[in-house]
């Protein structure tokens, strides 16, 4: 039975400083299959890809190839073992051409100095292209094509290598339909060849069009695999967000008020499509959806950091312009940034930098600096959120991601702002720093805070959200109130995947 | 789940920090200053002292500005141009067209700040590297130097003006010794002052630590980058503006040829030598003059060794790597002697 699998992951350990990403995660696939990959954000997906390539090696547990055991060691061994991934960040040479970029690594030479045959390389990818019906010019710039092409660009190079086993990382997260139709008939002609694919998405639409089997992971576990022939979006559903509720979120008192803080209308730009919404005095707003869904988008325009097309904004009743940050602070408004390390702080500073950096009028006139005044505000925001370190003069870098998460939500309370957008505020902390933050999160609410809080973690906007709003594709697709019973994970899910109408 | 809690530990006393986050620097200032002194007896006198010193206010005004500019993380290639440009117009204006001092002076410096005001702006609006926008700005900027002169070397018909270079003030201590202060290197000492405390006392000095350290931070945290970017150009050329006039009025004329030449590798090593990291938002003032005499002292030093030029350059060149190579791998040192030179953050 066993042999007639290409690929057996079984038992399948990987953890990160404690943290576990995948714990005894069971996997295979036949020849000629699809192979759906499904689960949240943070299941544990891409840990399982750079396993398979090579890039992660699995603590415990034992990878099969046509039921031999192998130590995917680097990423040489995997493409040796004829395993080729498609990741999601497509990682083509811009300026070179699609024949290069096809045989890179593994370039056609001629003797007698072994200089490129770049003859050669040109027919062979003429070759290679023509037997795939993909429509290239192998002399073409790469970084002249579309994402689409790119995309295909790799899995041709993939083939080029014999590739056995093709994973696809999301790969129709940036195409167009009429793109996604030529993704699949290529999938479809490797099927024919007998090649294997392991299609990581989040689209139901997509699983049930191509994928002959799909298996779902939750937290780094194995959920389950059914065939899509037997399976509901439903079941796939409850599958993925099916988790235990834990008292992990504090308590919730609907502290919103009817005044409303921030009233959004029409924000339109390259990601955001019409999106109005309104946030009261006191609330906690969740904002749920996948990945990509706009939602860091969103809080950037109301920020100031993009530019938006068209939309208003009104903060407290009153309509404002924020063309920059420095306008929102002044309107007190904070936002938490998705990216701690790259835009919330600068690492190889103090805490007391950070921390201080967006209300030095407070304490700076000319060239006088109050010192005390300093120590006093750093003093008082390090007791609220008890950041832990050697004193005010310690180097962020040195800190870790709770605490450094810590210094940013201080350093936007230190502005003392109405408005706060949190923007994925517990990623990639531990769970003692999550309880604080949501503690935090709760009480803020409670003075009369007004919080935007965006999350791709379901349970986390399910039980601290007031309300919830949930966004796919740069558009809201629905509003849930938590009061009503509305926030469920099957609904947000459902939202989500950017089903219009879901009445279970 | 055990968590690993730094224990506190005490505040080290500033001053014992300050000594300790340059003690390199100080370090290898002082080496030199041994060896110089034993091998040759004119090197500790008074009036090298005030020789050395004076070489260098130039070369410090120019290091104080790239200071700024490398805290920020960008690089500035065209001061060396505006040394010259600087010494030129200023001369002409006053001594071919003939107007008054402090209006030639004003109108230079004006001119300076725009240079720095089109580097800034180029660097904050677009996308293209520091490194090309200021090395076509040396080219232009030197092409209009040789404009205003017209290629030859003018001279300075002011007193006055030459005063500015080469003026002294005379403290006698007793009947024996009399203390020089060449104008230039009061000028020096009062820009370093200046620049220091606006660096480290100032909100714009602040502003310059964050958008070196994180851009994207600093613009999150709704500090406008573009505006100090411009504000640090600006100020970059006209303290080498200000290193133009002293030296023109040094050599008593402009010379659009060959002053200049050069210099802003000079100063970049100063700087760099003190300590200043060039990845952006690592260093202080107090870097800058440190490095500065170093250069000055190794300058000076190898002459006095009667080294040849030629020879020179290649001792010159191998100190800065060495020195660098040093400061970077501080971190990689045996603790104690890392915990004495004080840790440092790439």
């Amino acid at each position: 039975m066993t042999d007639e699998y290409v690929l057996e992951m079984i038992g399948i350990d990987k953890s990160f400083g404690g943290i576990h990403a995948l714990r005894g995660f069971n996997f295979n696939c036949k020849s000629g299959e699809v192979h759906v990959l499904m689960g949240e954000n943070g299941a544990g997906k891409s840990t399982l890809l750079n396993i398979l390539g090579g890039i992660y090696l699995a603590d415990a547990g034992e990878i099969r190839i046509h039921g031999k055991a192998v130590r995917i060691a680097n990423p040489i061994v995997a493409r040796d073992n004829g395993i080729a991934i498609i990741h999601q960040e497509l990682s083509v040479c811009k300026n070179m051409t699609v024949a290069e970029n096809i045989y890179r690594g593994a370039f056609p030479t001629k003797p007698p100095f072994d200089f490129i045959d770049y003859d050669r390389m040109y027919y062979d990818a003429l070759a290679l292209i023509d037997g795939m019906q993909l429509n290239l010019d192998p002399d073409a710039r790469v970084g002249k094509l579309s994402i689409a092409q790119q995309q295909m660009v790799e899995i041709a190079s993939a083939i080029s290598k014999n590739a056995d086993i093709v994973v696809m990382d999301e790969p129709t997260a940036s195409l167009t339909r009429h793109e996604v139709e030529s993704l699949f008939q290529i999938i479809e002609n490797l099927l024919r060849e007998n090649r294997t694919i392991i299609y990581v998405s989040h689209r139901m639409e997509e699983t049930f069009r191509i994928g002959h089997r799909v298996t779902v992971m939750r937290d780094g576990t194995y959920v389950g695999t059914k065939k899509t022939s037997e399976t509901t979006t439903d079941e796939l559903v409850a599958m993925m967000v099916g988790r235990d509720i834990k008292d992990a979120y504090g308590t919730r008192s609907f502290t919103r008020t009817a005044e409303k803080s921030l009233e959004v209308r029409n924000f339109t730009n390259e990601k955001l499509k019409n999106v109005s919404f309104d946030l009261y005095k006191g609330e906690i707003l969740g904002f749920s959806g996948l990945v990509g869904a706009g939602r860091t988008e969103l809080a950037r325009a109301i920020f100031g950091l993009d530019p938006i097309m068209a939309g208003t904004i009104k903060v407290h009743g009153k309509e404002v312009v924020i063309r920059n940050p420095d306008d929102a602070i002044r309107h007190k408004i904070g936002l938490v940034p998705e990216d701690r390390k790259g835009a919330g702080l600068v690492l190889n500073q103090s805490i007391s930098f950070n921390l201080t950096i967006c209300v030095l009028r407070s304490f700076i006139r000319g060239i006088d600096v109050d010192t005390k005044k300093e120590l006093e505000i750093v003093d008082k925001y390090k007791d609220i959120l008890s950041i832990k370190s050697s004193g005010p003069d310690q180097k962020c870098r040195e800190l870790s991601g709770g605490n450094q998460q810590k210094v940013v939500l201080s350093k936007w309370m230190a502005t003392e702002p109405e408005i706060l957008i949190l923007d994925e505020p517990t990623r990639g902390i531990d769970v003692g720093a999550k309880k604080e933050i949501y503690d935090l999160i709760n009480r803020l609410s409670a003075q009369g805070m007004a919080i935007l809080f965006i999350s791709s973690d379901l349970p986390e906007i399910i039980h601290l959200s007031h309300r919830a709003i949930v966004m796919s594709d740069g558009a809201i697709m629905a509003e849930l109130d938590a009061q009503e019973e509305e926030l469920t994970q099957i609904k947000i899910m459902n939202y989500a995947i950017g089903r219009e109408e879901y009445d279970g | 789940m055990v968590k690993n809690i730094p224990t506190p530990r005490k505040r080290t006393h500033p001053f014992i920090k300050t000594i300790r986050s340059y003690l390199g620097p100080i370090l290898i200032l002082l080496i030199l200053f041994i060896i110089l002194t034993v091998k040759s007896p004119n090197f500790l006198t008074l009036g090298n002292i005030t020789n050395i010193l004076q070489q260098v206010s130039i070369y410090g005004l120019l290091s104080i500005g790239l200071t700024y500019i490398i805290l920020i993380g960008n690089v500035d290639l065209s001061i060396g141009s505006t040394v010259a440009f600087a010494g030129c117009l200023s001369v002409t204006l006053l001594s071919v067209l003939n107007l008054n001092l402090y209006l030639s002076l004003f109108l230079t410096l004006l001119a300076c700040a725009l240079i720095g005001l089109f580097n800034g702006a180029c660097l904050a609006y677009t996308k293209l590297p520091p490194f090309i926008v200021t090395l076509a700005t040396q080219m232009i900027v030197r092409g209009m130097a040789y404009i205003i002169t017209d290629g030859f070397p003018v001279a300075s018909t002011s007193k006055a003006f030459n005063q500015i270079g080469s003026g002294r003030w005379t403290i006698p201590v007793n009947d024996t010794l009399k203390i020089q202060v060449p104008y230039s290197v009061a000028f020096l000492f009062v820009a370093f002052l200046v620049f220091g405390i606006v660096l480290s006392k100032t909100k714009f000095g602040r502003y310059i630590y964050a958008v070196g350290g994180n851009q994207e931070a600093a613009i999150h945290s709704g500090i406008n980058v573009k505006k100090v970017r411009i504000v640090v150009f600006v100020i970059a050329a006209t303290l080498a503006g200000c290193g133009g006039i002293i030296l023109a009025a040094r050599m008593g004329s402009g010379q659009p040829a060959n002053v200049g030449l050069g210099y802003e590798g000079e100063a970049i090593a100063a700087s760099v030598l003190g300590g200043v990291s060039f990845g952006g938002g690592i260093g202080t003032i107090g870097c800058t003059i440190i490095g500065t005499l170093i250069m000055g002292v190794i300058n000076n030093g190898l002459n006095m060794l009667r080294f040849e030029y030629f020879y020179q350059l290649i001792v010159k060149g191998s100190i800065i790597l060495f020195s660098v190579y040093f400061d970077s791998i501080k971190d990689q040192l045996p603790r104690w002697r890392g915990t004495l030179f004080g840790k440092k953050e790439a």
